[in-house]
């Protein structure tokens, strides 16, 4: 688990510091229980009951358990992204699907392989592959980052995305 | 979606560590997408319990097989009794 304190301190990594093939650290969350999941439902009032009542997902929804919510895993992906652009760097987009059913019982292991690295205006753009695996690949997807070259400019804030790119 | 009871013997399932070690992990009771084991009971005479949902009884079979169950018998469940609530299998 990694704490707030460690993302406060956390070091910057620059551009230069990675190649395509690059495997960034996993960020690994779990096992689910089903408290993660009421927890998330309170917060953002999502009652639909499939994500807490046991009995009603499986006898009438025909479930193998409560689900962990959609919007729980896609709060996951930009959160991980986040966290790897820190503390001057920009999760810029990211795109995935939903392909299996999160459940208690789970462990997630969020990941990102870098695929592409160009500069753009003086900035470092990093195309990913990305994910959330536990026994099955549940959210592969691709992302885009901007990490800042080492003695650059620093990314600015907000981030407005090259032209040239927006228009590809 | 079809529901089954098994009730059979499974040697060590009595001892706790053992019946974690079987049944905790995700993979262990998530047969596939449609069949999960959605309960397992050890009983105090040594029985077991386990209690499947899913599209067809030969992968609960498969996974009775699998988990090395001497089984007595595999039942079709009509309906469901959960503290008051009320399930139609």
């Amino acid at each position: 688990m990694t704490t707030a304190q460690e993302l406060r301190d956390k070091k910057q990594t620059y551009f230069d510091d990675v190649e395509v093939g690059h495997q960034f650290p996993p960020l690994v969350i779990g096992p689910l229980t089903a408290t993660h999941l009421f927890r998330w439902s309170a917060a953002i009032e999502n009652w639909h009951r499939i994500h807490y009542d046991q009995s009603f997902a499986i006898y009438h929804e025909g479930l193998p358990n409560i689900l962990g919510q959609g919007s729980w895993k896609q709060s996951i992906l930009p959160r991980y992204l986040k966290d790897l652009c820190l503390p001057d760097g920009w999760p810029w987009k990211v795109t995935f699907q939903h392909r299996a059913m999160i459940v208690p019982g789970d462990t997630l292991t969020v990941w990102a392989t870098v695929t592409k690295k160009y500069e753009e205006e003086g900035m470092g753009f990093l195309d990913l592959d990305v994910g959330i695996r536990h026994y099955a690949e549940t959210c592969p997807g691709r992302a885009t980052i901007v990490l800042p070259i080492r003695n650059g400019k620093p990314i600015p804030y907000p981030f407005v995305p090259p032209k040239k790119l927006v228009s590809q | 979606m079809a529901r089954w009871i098994a009730i059979g013997r499974a040697s060590g399932w009595d001892d706790m560590n053992r019946f974690s070690e079987e049944l905790k992990a995700t993979p262990q009771w998530r047969i596939d997408p449609k069949t999960t084991i959605t309960s397992v009971y050890a009983l105090g005479d040594g029985r077991l319990i386990a209690e499947c949902h899913g599209a067809s009884q030969a992968d609960f079979d498969e996974w009775l097989r699998k988990k090395g169950w001497t089984v007595e018998s595999v039942t079709p469940i009509r309906h469901v009794a959960k503290t008051g609530d009320i399930w139609k299998a």
